[in-house]
């Protein structure tokens, strides 16, 4: 059973890493050859210009300083300024976080749900012909890269068919109509809607060979294994031991889900331009060649606290689920 | 979790001698501290006393090169054949293995004597198989083969019969008694199963919680076995005679030794024999020149005169024959 | 004439295999009877799982009972529907104790949960008369009542062992099937195993058919046992009669296998060799290969049992065709002590 020493040791091993996160990424960035103030030399600024931005942004205090105070903020959720933009990071960064957000969660969710009937599907009759072709048609799905997969559902359904739009999250009718509203009401629009549907399916479609792999495996591991043929003996129904079974063989997706999550977090950019999704993808791709460092910075911190928060949930839900696994240590 | 680590002691002042052409039982039951003890010998554990001799010289002096000539000299064959070979190699690349690891040439003859020693004749016909084209007793005669290939002084057999039938356990156990006396080899057989000692050792130390209790020549302790532990032990072996009428073991539970207090006789909280005087540690007493047991049922100036009682050799078994 | 237990009744099982039909079992017929240990004893590859697994109607997909009956209290268990067989026998009236206990157990699952749900597939007992009993086996088998509520990786080996013997206990069957329980476990735990197993057939008058490969086991804790060798029945009938007369060459090499502690010095008898495997339909001893006393005769037609010469018990058949020769020199032959 999972133990107030154990929530408590894993708790304190997930601060040490976040903090030690936002520290290797604020002195990488401050480390690297190539910065802000590289370009604008580049494009011809003169040395008062940039003695007045050196000035402006604290740059001649020691590194030391600079880290402190980022710290300070950091905690009052002030991750500063975007050079490039000049407005808040949270500010410019918050509402695309949310866009991918709404984007990615339902769809790897519905990847795992449905990847896992496949998988199931497909493990259980592994000895048969529809298994081996199953099988094979996941292994080319997953080969796809998620442009082409992107690309192929726009010529189809919004180009040949006609039956969604091409790109973008809203219309700009939408936009426009609901400008003075507050800043969720066009994502209750049909046309979000219609926006939403092909990313949507294509991200489900490009991460479902993943799950429905793994369960697969998993399940014909759990097949094997000696308690299987204990209940087949002390006679529970079929079901009943279908369900042990799905038990077992859903033991590494609690792992593999925030894992595929933010997987395909990074893997945005990709569909996000193909669709021309507003999200977070893009906005670090534009960060990241205009070296806006506090924007990237605080990107790349936010995908990293989502992997270390997502593996102290799962370690926490491993723990109730299988009761080997807090024992050991 | 939520326990605390603790230091468990797994071997404790054990001294133990092995001979050339000599095989030294080690018996006791699960968690008693065979395995450790073999893996001190190995050299795959570190001692916090004591000392392992090689030779006449300690293992704790060795330079890199003495532990490389070591780890040749000295072999070990594990308990679950099924397990200890590597399913993708064929016996002939099994057995080449721990050659290359010592860059031994001339394999092909060493190989094919070590095949031909343990019996597995054609030697042809086994060489290019896997392992799970092999049966259990042959997958363990194949482990052998792969322990042999380098010419040891020094065999250390993990409960090398445990896991095969017991009619494959009889080939095993006879090919290994020829190749002892064949080969001069010193072996130490660890084994829960005190008639397959009884069967291919010279003499017996009985462990318990990490302590020898008691050591013997085999025909000794088998016959009058001293220590209330080799009793039950003794005891404990089923008999394949129906007339036989044997006592089951009184024996309850299993060896607790986790991070225990090691004050007091270690097998006093399952003695049938207990005494107050047991709240004391036994010294090893010399009952023959050879015999030697912990127990104070034997120690010469009793604490306590509860604590006196002689010993009536061969008193087990007094009714089963 | 009381109905037996269990009757095995010319049982035929064969696999399909990729290496064509393998028979498993081939006419095997014995009885146990209520309040005894019967022993099956056979090394591996010898069919004694196959035919416990026939026995519950549990077998692999690629195998099936050719032909035979398993009657159990005089029903037909070979044609029962799977749903009845099911829902009514298994663990109700059949228990087992697997192969490997201490794997067997659901790992994720606490073992009065797994009791509750056994008991529930059969029973409409409540959960609370279920944990009164499943309480109640635990301390048959020498297991702290309270630790009912554990999960098996907290027991060591041993005491998962007991913890399934508590759960076969659970609906108390009238048979238990144990296959090798003590296989795996050190000469002591083996002991207080079947200590345990044997005061639970004194006291509810179980049946036991113990699968082992260890006759020394068999010789102690059974009547009655059966000797296998590649699915064919080698002899059957009391373990005294068979001890002191084996009337077949591989009871008799068997008997002279085994390592006495009484005797440290004896010679092993070796046994060369692995019962093969029979994938030719049978039709001759399959101890023929491994046998000293071979003729032509044993590898062209199969052995039907017959009763065994001067046997003191009228139930000691043996599956021989040389078994008369064998014992004119019998007991001369037969390990002295």
């Amino acid at each position: 059973m999972v133990s107030v020493r154990y929530v408590g040791s894993r708790a304190l091993q997930t601060v040490f890493l976040l903090w030690f996160m936002l520290t290797f990424l604020f002195f990488f960035f401050r480390l690297m050859p190539g910065s802000y103030l590289d370009i604008m030399m580049y494009r011809g600024a003169d040395p008062e210009s940039i003695a007045v931005f050196k000035e402006n942004w604290g740059l001649n205090d020691p590194l030391y300083v600079q880290y402190g105070r980022y710290l300070v903020n950091f905690l009052g959720f002030d991750a500063g300024l975007s050079v490039q933009y000049r407005e808040p990071v949270w500010d410019l960064v918050r509402r695309r976080m949310f866009n991918t957000f709404i984007l990615v969660a339902p769809a790897i969710t519905l990847s795992y749900v449905v990847g896992g009937v496949i998988g199931g599907l497909i493990g259980s009759r592994r000895d048969s012909r529809a298994g081996e072709h199953g099988l094979g048609a996941l292994i080319f799905v997953g080969s796809l890269p998620s442009f082409f997969v992107g690309i192929l559902l726009i010529a189809m359904f919004s180009m040949w068919a006609g039956l969604f739009p091409t790109s973008g999250m809203v219309s700009p009718e939408v936009t426009r109509t609901y400008r003075d509203a507050v800043w969720w009401r066009p994502y209750l629009t049909g046309d979000f809607a219609m926006h939403y549907t092909l990313p949507f399916v294509a991200i489900v479609f490009r991460y479902l060979y993943f799950p429905s792999l793994i369960i697969r495996t998993s399940f014909i591991d759990v097949t094997r294994q000696e308690f299987n043929e204990f209940y087949r003996v002390a006679g529970l129904t079929p079901r009943a031991r279908l369900r042990h079974q799905l038990k077992h063989a859903s033991l590494p997706l609690i792992t593999l889900y925030p894992l595929s999550m933010t997987w395909a977090l990074g893997g945005m950019v990709l569909i996000e331009t193909v669709f021309n999704w507003p999200g977070i993808g893009q906005m670090l791709v534009q960060a990241v060649l205009s070296r806006d460092y506090p924007v990237i910075q605080f990107v790349f911190f936010i995908i990293a606290a989502f992997v270390i928060l997502s593996n102290f949930v799962v370690d926490l839900v491993y723990g109730v689920v299988d009761p080997r696994i807090s024992a050991d240590d | 979790m939520g326990r605390d680590r603790k230091t468990v002691t797994a071997v404790d002042d054990v001294s133990l001698a092995l001979r050339p052409g000599i095989a030294h039982g080690i018996v006791g039951e699960s968690g008693c501290g065979k395995s450790s003890l073999l893996d001190v010998l190995a050299g795959l554990e570190s001692v916090d006393g004591g000392a392992v001799t090689y030779d006449g010289r300690p293992t704790a002096e060795f330079s890199r090169r003495d532990w490389m000539a070591f780890r040749r000299d000295v072999q070990i064959v594990f308990q679950n054949p099924f397990e200890s070979l590597d399913p993708k190699l064929t016996v002939r690349e099994a057995i080449a293995e721990p050659l290359a690891v010592h860059s031994i040439d001339d394999r092909h003859e060493r190989i094919e004597t070590a095949v031909e020693r343990v019996e597995l004749r054609p030697v042809e016909r086994y060489l290019e198989k896997l392992p799970h084209q092999l049966s259990g007793g042959e997958r363990q005669r194949v482990s052998i083969a792969r322990a042999l290939v380098l010419e040891p002084s020094v065999l250390l057999a993990d409960e090398p019969v445990s896991m095969l039938d017991v009619s494959t356990q009889a080939n095993i156990l006879s090919m290994l008694s020829s190749l002892i006396d064949e080969l001069d080899l010193s072996v130490l057989y660890v084994s829960h199963d005190i008639s397959t000692v009884g069967y291919l050792c010279d003499e017996v130390s009985v462990m318990y919680l990490g302590e020898v209790v008691e050591s013997a020549p085999t025909n000794r302790l088998l016959g009058e076995p001293a220590h209330p532990y080799s009793r039950a032990l003794i005891d404990a072996v089923p008999i394949p005679d129906p007339y036989a009428e044997r006592e089951r073991t009184a024996l309850v539970g299993t060896p607790d030794g986790g991070g225990r207090d090691r004050t007091g006789c270690l097998f006093g909280d399952r003695c049938p024999d207990r005494t107050p005087a047991c709240e004391r540690r036994p010294e090893p007493v010399a009952l023959e020149p050879t015999h030697r047991v912990s127990c104070h049922l034997y120690t010469e100036e009793p604490t306590d005169e509860t604590a006196v009682r002689t010993p009536v050799p061969g008193e087990h078994h007094g009714g089963g024959r | 004439m009381t109905t037996p237990l269990l009757e095995i009744d010319d049982l035929t099982v064969t696999y399909r295999t990729d290496a064509g039909e393998l028979t498993a079992v081939s006419d095997v017929s014995f009885c146990v009877e209520a309040n005894e240990i019967f022993g099956l004893v056979g090394e591996s590859g010898s069919g004694k799982s196959t035919l416990a697994k026939a026995i519950i109607g549990c077998l692999d997909r690629n195998g099936r009972i050719d032909s035979g009956e398993i009657r159990y209290c005089g029903t037909a268990l070979t044609s029962l529907s799977e749903e009845r067989f099911r829902r009514e026998f298994r663990w109700n009236e059949i228990a087992w104790i697997p192969q490997g206990s201490m794997n067997s157990l659901d790992p994720l699952e606490r073992l009065c949960d797994q009791a509750l749900e056994i008991a529930q597939t059969h029973t409409d007992h409540s959960a609370a008369t279920v944990d009164d009993r499943f309480r109640r086996a635990f301390d048959a088998v020498g297991l702290q009542p309270d630790r009912v509520t554990e999960y098996p990786h907290q027991f060591s080996g041993g005491m998962k062992q007991r913890a399934m013997i508590a759960l076969a206990l659970l609906l108390e069957p009238s048979l238990i099937i144990a296959d090798e329980p003590t296989t795996a476990l050190d000469v002591i735990m083996q002991d207080q195993v079947f200590r345990y197993l044997d005061e639970i057939r004194q006291r509810t008058g179980v049946g036991v058919l113990l699968i082992t490969h260890d006759l020394s086991v068999v010789m102690e804790e059974c009547a009655n046992l059966a000797v296998l060798h590649s699915g064919q029945l080698a002899e059957v009938g009391p373990v005294t009669a068979i001890y002191d007369a084996p009337h077949h060459p591989y009871t008799r090499k068997l008997l002279g296998a085994f390592p006495d502690v009484r005797d440290p010095d004896a010679e092993l008898e070796v046994l060369e060799g692995h019962p093969p495997k029979i994938t030719d339909g049978g039709g001759y001893c399959t101890f023929a290969t491994r046998c000293p006393i071979a003729t032509a005769e044993c590898e062209t037609v199969a052995p039907t049992p017959q009763q065994a010469l001067e046997s003191p018990s009228q139930y000691h058949l043996t599956t021989c065709h040389r078994s008369d020769r064998l014992f004119e020199h019998g007991r001369s032959v037969r390990r002295s002590r």
